[in-house]
């Protein structure tokens, strides 16, 4: 842009009579940066970082990003500064990808589809998102600028979510990434005291049993599109025959033969046509199992079904770990999550308990609960660092601006004993994975989207301040001067 | 014969008891010198570098700044902790909790039960309490909940996970009042703020005329009686602006200098706080809770009104005290002053400073050394100490 004004410019002093060009150019010329759209503005090299890429390049010293209408067009050491790019020193500061949150409840207008109550699996959240959320900013302001938002719900029913992008400003500050990003389904009635194993029963024989309908179902309808190819080859050869009888009318021929039967279509299901994508693993299920026998549950359910499954909120993985290693079941987990104490922080007073009308009796809290088995949960995520198994880190609760902190509880985890790389990546790289959007978003690769965090310091340090975050290329949030 | 040998037998059962019993008090006395540590004092010696700690009898006997060591000999038997890189901090102080015992604190007969003592629901050995120990929470101040209109008498206690160790600081502490929406319940009264307002008033004047006379109501107003004696003062759980308005005039009625905890909208009554020199204690800043709130919290930091948090455990977790000095370090408050809301404040606010809260000579030793910067929260709770005696050690 600079460089075509120059230009013009210079065209214009070399030739005067042009003036009366320039009177008709200058409106265009003013008016020009305002019609191209935020976000595909200009080329923008950010150089003297820290990267740390989380994808294959590693983390590059002293390093370079050209970004170019939204997106990472190069990233390295040495790249030359294309005519007219925006060049920004970035010395002393780190680049990391933008967050990414993995789990639910952003956006959602009030309270709109978080108890819905009667939801089934074609329940999509992108039918109840609030486009202009107020919040949106406040999460940007934390670096978190991709997020997994779903309908939340005690009841045991699945339902739809989305991966969303934030951006600031504009019309809409939600741009979707992927739609029907996962199903989600309640293993654990967990809104209660009065919860027991046999109501976990009952939750999860209703939910094998809407699989298996699914099944039938899909092989219903396998059965009726086989019936009907049948159908049309006998009907195209019958239509064929009668032609010829009627050529050969008076021949005494005989009896033409009859005409086939049309088979009967069977009724289409909405929510069975969203269950049996989960069949064809188009679509992650998203188990909330927090007890182990709920987990193992969780994987049966995988097993039998053959569902890509996502485990959430499964804060006791310990004791069925090398299940989950052994099925490369990704958890999603929060070092502040303890099921035994509460589900709902804020207790009963507060915004959260407003926001939920609860009463002191619909906490879930129980001291009765081991002593010894506590003490090892603390020592628990040294295991999950030296293990196989996938994670991302989530929201410990379903509130809504509980996703600002992602980077404060990979802190945590460091706290208790997971590398920093593996941390960084729980809420960057690995989120992304899991979600199934990394080939847009989730790691600083040349070709992906240009969502920025910049930092002045190591990104897990809580006392580092971020300074600025990008989202397409532009800037959707600035540290005030 | 045999009457001898059981003697023996039982005298040598009563030495062994004796002995496992004596032998936390004799660690208490232990001398313990921690060196070559970043120290944040929280007093007026603010943060001292590569500094050292030598604790006796459970007290804090000096503070050694930079290149100010004692030779080794002068230790003599103390055990050494080397604490280079390592940052220490005093002992957080928990201003208003219900660890351990969220659901015994709540006596919900009456609205006004105003002789009950915290102390006696609380449980030394619960997981909960191991929790707290292991997030740094050295000081708590226990208290009844929040849905009685006098809930009783809050009690001060330390930590020590121990049963031979005395752990009460102060067993009538505050008496609990609450003017908090969960107070108000349709069955009965106070419905309303200013029915609570009245209500109490009314049983202070009956507690008055009626001392010593009516053997019924002395046993309910034991704590209204310690508090018109003036021996123990109110803390008001108090979050709205009317709340906190109506705890504020009934405190003027009275002439009691109270506290008052929740606060979430204390900062809209800035200025009649300060003037009445009302100190607050505040609900924790939770990940779920909008920017407002943790404005509202800096807002009053920057009126130089005295204020703490408080965890509320289990409505939050401990590690929320961390999490809210931390949200005012964002703010633009430095590390050293959002630390004072978790320790030194609050201390001053339960009337425990003189020996807890900060790192001073002559204070009790109750101190937790991190791994790093304190409200960074890759730093892991090395160990903590209360009254120079760990009760909580990392890999041990």
């Amino acid at each position: 842009m600079k460089l075509k004004e120059s230009t013009i410019i210079n065209y214009l002093a070399r030739s005067l009579p042009g003036i009366a060009i320039a009177l008709i150019l200058f409106p265009l010329l003013v008016s020009a940066p305002l019609s191209s759209a935020p976000g595909q503005s200009q080329t923008l090299l950010l150089k003297n970082a820290r990267i740390q890429t989380m994808g294959g390049p590693g983390v590059i010293e002293n390093g370079m990003i050209l970004v170019e209408s939204g997106k990472i067009k190069k990233i390295g050491r040495d790249i030359s500064v294309p005519p007219g790019a925006e060049v920004l020193d970035l010395s002393g500061k780190t680049v990391i990808p933008g967050l990414v949150c993995a789990a639910p409840s952003l956006f959602l207008y009030e309270r709109d589809l978080a108890y819905a109550g009667e939801e089934g699996a074609d329940t999509d959240i992108l039918e109840g998102i609030n486009y202009d959320d107020p919040s949106v900013p406040e999460v940007l302001q934390y670096g978190v600028t991709t997020a997994y938002i779903s309908p939340v719900s005690f009841r045991s029913t699945g339902a739809l979510g989305a991966v969303v992008k934030l951006k600031a400003g504009g019309q809409g500050r939600l741009t979707v990434l992927k739609d029907k990003a996962g199903l989600s389904y309640r293993l654990d009635r967990m809104e209660d005291r009065r919860s027991s194993n046999l109501l976990r029963l009952t939750q999860y024989h209703r939910i094998r049993d809407q699989f298996r309908q699914a099944q039938e179902y899909s092989a219903e309808w396998r059965a009726y599109e086989k019936k009907l190819k049948e159908y049309e080859e006998k009907n195209k050869e019958f239509e064929k025959k009668s032609k010829d009888e009627k050529a050969k009318k008076a021949a005494a021929a005989p009896a033409p033969p009859a005409r086939p039967k049309k088979p009967e279509k069977p009724r289409k299901d909405e929510t069975r046509e969203i269950l049996v994508q989960a069949l064809d693993k188009k679509i992650p299920v998203r188990f909330e199992a927090h007890r182990p026998d709920a987990i193992l549950q969780a994987l049966k359910l995988a097993e039998e079904f053959g569902l890509l499954v996502i485990l959430e909120k499964s804060e006791d993985w310990a004791s069925v770990l090398p299940e989950i290693e052994r099925t490369s079941t990704p958890l999603l987990l929060n070092p502040l999550l303890d099921y035994r104490k509460f589900t709902i922080p804020g207790g009963e007073k507060g915004y959260a308990a407003s926001l939920l009308k609860i009463r002191a009796n619909d906490l879930f809290y129980s001291d009765a609960e081991s002593l010894s088995e506590d003490g090892r949960r603390w020592e628990n995520w040294k295991r999950l660092a030296s293990s196989k198994a996938r994670f991302a880190l989530i929201p410990p609760d379903s509130f809504p601006l509980s996703a600002r902190f992602m980077k404060d509880y990979a802190s945590l985890a460091v706290g208790l004993g997971i590398s920093a790389e593996a941390a960084l990546s729980s809420v960057t790289s690995g989120a992304a994975r899991i979600l199934g959007v990394f080939d847009r978003v989730g790691s600083l690769e040349e070709g992906k989207d240009a969502d920025l965090v910049v930092l002045d310091g190591d990104p897990l340090d809580s006392l580092a301040r971020i300074q600025t975050v990008y989202v397409d290329g532009s800037i959707a949030w600035k540290k005030a001067p | 014969m045999k009457k001898p040998a059981l003697l023996v037998f039982f005298c040598a059962g009563c030495l062994a008891l004796g002995a496992a019993a004596w032998r936390p008090q004799a660690a208490a006395e232990e001398t313990l010198f921690i060196k070559g540590a970043k120290i944040y004092t929280e007093g007026p010696a603010g943060v001292l570098r590569d500094a050292g700690l030598l604790i006796q009898a459970g007290k804090i006997r000096r503070i050694f700044g930079k290149g100010d060591e004692p030779s080794l000999a002068s230790l003599g038997k103390a055990r050494l902790i080397d604490a280079a890189g390592k940052t220490v901090i005093p002992g957080l102080v928990d201003a208003h909790t219900f660890l351990s015992g969220y659901y015994r604190l709540l006596e919900n007969t009456e609205p006004v039960t105003s002789d009950l003592i915290a102390a006696a629901a609380f449980v030394p050995l619960s997981p909960e309490v191991e929790e707290a120990v292991r997030s740094g929470i050295t000081t708590i101040n226990f208290s009844p909940r929040s849905e009685n209109l006098v809930g009783g008498m809050s009690s001060i206690l330390k930590l020590v996970q121990s049963s031979s160790e005395p752990s009460i600081v102060r067993n009538e502490a505050f008496l609990k009042i609450s003017f908090n929406a969960a107070m108000f319940r349709p069955d009965r009264a106070p419905t309303s703020l200013m029915g609570a307002r009245e209500m109490i008033s009314q049983r202070l004047k009956l507690a008055k005329t009626s001392a010593g006379k009516n053997r019924e109501g002395v046993f309910q107003q034991a704590g209204l009686l310690k508090l018109l004696e003036g021996t123990i003062r109110p803390m008001i759980a108090a979050s709205t602006f009317a709340e906190i308005n109506t705890a504020l005039k009934w405190l003027e009625d009275w002439g009691f200098q109270g506290v008052i905890v929740g606060g979430e909208e204390a900062h809209l009554l800035a200025g009649a706080l300060k003037d009445k020199k009302i100190p607050v204690l505040l609900s924790p800043i939770l990940p779920a809770y909008p920017e407002r709130i943790a404005a509202g919290a800096f807002a009053l930091a920057k009126q130089g009104i005295a204020f703490g948090f408080v965890s509320q455990t289990p409505e939050a977790a401990p590690l929320s005290l961390r999490l809210s000095a931390l949200a005012l370090f964002r703010l633009g408050l430095p590390q050293e002053e959002a630390l004072k809301t978790i320790t030194i404040q609050p201390a001053r606010i339960l009337g425990v400073a003189d020996s807890l809260g900060s790192l001073e000579e002559g204070k009790d030793a109750d101190l937790v050394i991190f791994g790093g910067e304190p409200l960074d929260l890759r730093s892991p709770v090395e160990a903590v100490y209360i009254n120079g005696r760990a009760v909580f050690e990392k890999g041990k």
